[in-house]
């Protein structure tokens, strides 16, 4: 066949058809596809939830607090019908490189049971060590090499777990006077870390009085300073799966 | 013009310099800082700088007898300078494998990369030391407390040194000047001594191995960018001098951005060369991430070292300038 | 067959597009933090040279030479477009991690520039080839540079702990790291080419 010339309605012609064709077949992978994604929304947003309370079969009640003019989001846990604890979406504007996002999960007595990072961009090997840091130390897995030649590198103990902790009072890396040890050589993200989890508590309780950036964050001007404004305000329920209180 | 130039017809009389007498002029103006650092760090100076020394060479050998197949020139003191150097970059509780990777990433990547001593665009011994900033974070930015004389270098009782300090907003806590000048300054093995440091500087100008320009004017912008911002807020921002005084500001000012290699080659680049250094060093301090920002500015200004060349020139002899 | 071999190895080895020809920098550099998301993105971006080049080379003689570029982008972004929504709907996980990078797929330099100066002149199947050993060379090259990123920076080899993590050079698994390993493995290749 020979090659279609370059003049006008041949262009016009040969665009609009790819274009069209295109938009066909784009159109088809995304009803293909639209359902799966979703489901995929929908189950991060779950996985994460359920990494903080590990409950089964949980409802999940969505509603929005304020705690000191920032709007935090609360999932409220149902197991038939009784509340088993609640997990907290925080922040932290005062991370080394940008702001720390947190879901912590609190049982019924408001004591820690787990957290998880949503989002950070700490330095790689410092602040990004957050993700674990804050949890019982575990078992680090042997490597090749150490398990050829029978040896393990043993890691230092450290007091630095916040799970089941009780926020009664702002925690706080021991460098500050607290209980939580800071991660080695990254003690402002560390600071940021335990702002986002008391920052967590505070939108539990609305009578606690405390400034939940504590005395640590000296790092520029903070945004948690007026402690007026607490108020709950049920905003929205996540698809209306949750039954009437 | 108050002198001329007195040309006179050969033979002449060489001057004795060379690669090796100028390289060991610099080590030699470093001895008073490193005598202070051992005082200071006792041992773990000592293997730190030790290693680095005998690491540096030791690859420059090798690079040169195995992958270059080049002439040695491990003779002429550059890459003992370049192993001094780096170590005087480090935290004296560094363990000794992390200061080899830094004298391989010095010599390899900083120097033997680009062929050797003449073509290295960047300052190695800087490189390497970046390089272990990046690496080995923590390692690197925990530093032990001087005079503390620990039994084992690796367990020194640790500190935070006078610029986190600074970026923390603690001014309160600050150690005093004296003390910065003198010896008792926590941080890398080369940067606690303002004074030693002075002093092997005032050595480098009468055995004219450097000239003033390049201090000078780090020196003098780092102070005018300071006054200004005390000036502005005298709460946040430190009087001049304790900038002067804190951190690699002496070790950099006067050892590290005057290498031969890397600087401009005309007293009015080297003027321009200086005060970017000066003003990169005090943005990153002020209202970058790090603490520390003079071995990032010496980096950058060392890949504008060209440009500089390309366009501060002297006149040519004979050039008729346009009015 | 023998020129269908030929144009695979062509492909794959002799003028590998990261090693040799230094196309598509911007993937290699950007997501080989780690041997798995630099085989993902090698595999995403094979999938998409197959693709258009098998329709480029069908429709090589129905696109006027005027318009041939607009034509070809718009071929490439469809099927990159396609390759997001499926790595969205069945792969998340990796999505998250490369994120970004999938669309730039389109702009890299590897796929137009197949397109042009393969796909346009030859047919459907060798084409195929074609795309298929250059998708294979680039994922090669992607995957044995996070290999090496990822074992010097974290002492993992796709996330298989090699040696403890404390001594691993985290630069490597940032931005400059990047830039150091990529050329000493280009070095490398340099080396045995000129043997």
């Amino acid at each position: 066949m020979k090659k279609l010339t370059s003049n006008f309605s041949n262009m016009a012609v040969v665009l609009t058809v790819i274009c069209l064709l295109a938009a066909l077949l784009l159109s088809f992978f995304f009803d293909l596809t639209k359902g799966k994604i979703e489901e995929a929304d929908k189950k991060k947003q779950e996985f994460a939830i359920a990494e903080v309370l590990p409950f089964s079969n949980m409802e999940i009640k969505t509603e929005k607090v304020f705690v000191d003019g920032d709007s935090l989001t609360l999932h409220r846990a149902f197991v038939d019908q009784k509340e088993v604890g609640v997990a907290v979406e925080s922040f932290s504007k005062n991370g080394f490189n940008g702001d720390i996002k947190l879901m912590v999960g609190f049982d019924n007595d408001n004591n820690i049971i787990n957290y998880s990072v949503l989002d950070q961009k700490e330095t790689p090997g410092l602040g990004t060590k957050m993700v674990d840091w804050f949890k019982p130390q575990t078992e680090v897995k042997k490597s090749f090499i150490e398990t050829i030649f029978n040896f393990q590198i043993a890691s230092n103990p450290r007091q630095s777990s916040v799970i089941g902790k009780n926020v009664s009072e702002p925690l706080n890396v021991s460098k500050d006077g607290g209980n939580i040890d800071a991660i080695t050589a990254a003690t402002i993200s560390s600071r940021a870390f335990l702002e986002a989890i008391n920052r967590a508590f505070k939108a539990l309780d609305s009578d606690v009085e405390w400034d939940c950036t504590s005395s640590a964050t000296a790092m520029e001007s903070l945004d948690c300073v007026q402690n007026d404004s607490i108020g709950i305000n049920v905003e929205e329920m996540i698809g209306g799966e949750c039954n009437e209180e | 013009m108050d002198k001329l130039l007195k040309v006179s017809p050969s033979p002449h009389v060489h001057g004795g310099d060379s690669v090796s007498r100028n390289m060991l002029r610099v080590i030699v103006a470093l001895l008073p800082a490193y005598a202070v650092a051992l005082y200071s760090f006792g041992v773990g100076a000592l293997v730190v700088s030790l290693t680095a020394m005998f690491s540096c060479v030791l690859f420059e050998y090798l690079i040169q007898r195995f992958l270059l197949k080049g002439k040695f020139t491990i003779n002429n003191y550059s890459a003992l300078l370049t192993g001094l150097l780096l170590s005087f970059n480090l935290p004296s509780n560094l363990p000794w494998w992390i200061v080899v990777i830094g004298s391989v990433v010095a010599i390899g990547i900083g120097k033997m990369c680009f062929g050797g001593l003449g073509n290295n665009p960047f300052n190695p011994a800087l490189v390497g030391r970046v390089f272990l900033l990046f690496s080995f974070p923590v390692q690197m930015t925990t530093w032990p407390r001087p005079l503390g004389w620990a039994s084992s270098y690796l367990d020194a009782e640790t500190m935070a040194t006078p610029l986190s300090l600074l970026k923390a907003g603690k001014l309160e806590q600050m150690p005093d000047a004296l003390n910065m000048f003198l010896l008792d300054t926590p941080g890398s093995l080369g940067e606690i001594s303002a004074l030693a440091l002075l002093i092997g500087g005032i050595y480098l100008l009468i055995t004219k191995v450097i000239t003033w320009h390049i201090p000078v004017s780090i020196l003098l912008t780092v102070t005018a960018f300071a006054g200004i911002l005390y000036g502005v807020d005298a709460t946040t921002y430190p009087l001049p001098h304790i900038h002067l005084l804190s951190g690699g500001m002496m070790l950099g000012a006067i050892f590290m951005a005057t290498d031969y290699v890397t600087s401009p080659m005309t007293h009015k680049g080297m003027l321009i060369y200086g005060f970017f250094i000066g003003v990169i060093t005090m943005v990153i301090r002020v209202w970058g991430v790090y603490p520390e920002g003079m071995s990032f500015a010496i980096l950058i200004m060392n890949a504008f070292t060209p440009i500089i060349n390309k366009y501060v020139k002297p006149k040519r002899f004979g050039r008729v300038v346009k009015k | 067959m023998k020129n269908s071999i030929k144009v695979f190895l062509n492909g794959f080895i002799k003028e590998n597009p990261t090693f040799i020809l230094l196309l598509g920098m911007c993937p290699t550099l950007g997501t080989t933090s780690s041997a798995l998301n630099g085989m993902s993105m090698g595999l995403a971006t094979a999938f998409v040279l197959v693709c258009s080049n098998m329709v480029i080379s069908l429709l090589k003689n129905l696109i006027p030479d005027k318009v041939h570029i607009p034509c070809y982008i718009v071929i490439i972004a469809t099927f990159v477009s396609v390759l997001e929504l499926c790595m969205k709907a069945y792969l998340p996980s990796i999505y998250a991690t490369l994120g970004l990078f999938i669309p730039l797929i389109v702009v890299n330099c590897i796929v137009l520039g197949r397109a042009e100066s393969f796909a346009a002149k030859n047919n459907v199947l060798l084409s195929a080839i074609d795309g298929f050993g250059n998708g294979l060379g680039f994922t090669l090259a992607l995957t044995l540079l996070g290999i090496m990123r990822e074992l010097l920076g974290t002492g993992r080899i796709f996330d298989y702990p090699i040696y403890p993590e404390n001594y691993g050079t985290l630069v490597f698994v940032l931005a400059p790291g990047a830039f150091i390993a990529l050329g000493f493995l280009v070095a490398i290749v340099n080396k045995l080419r000129t043997k």
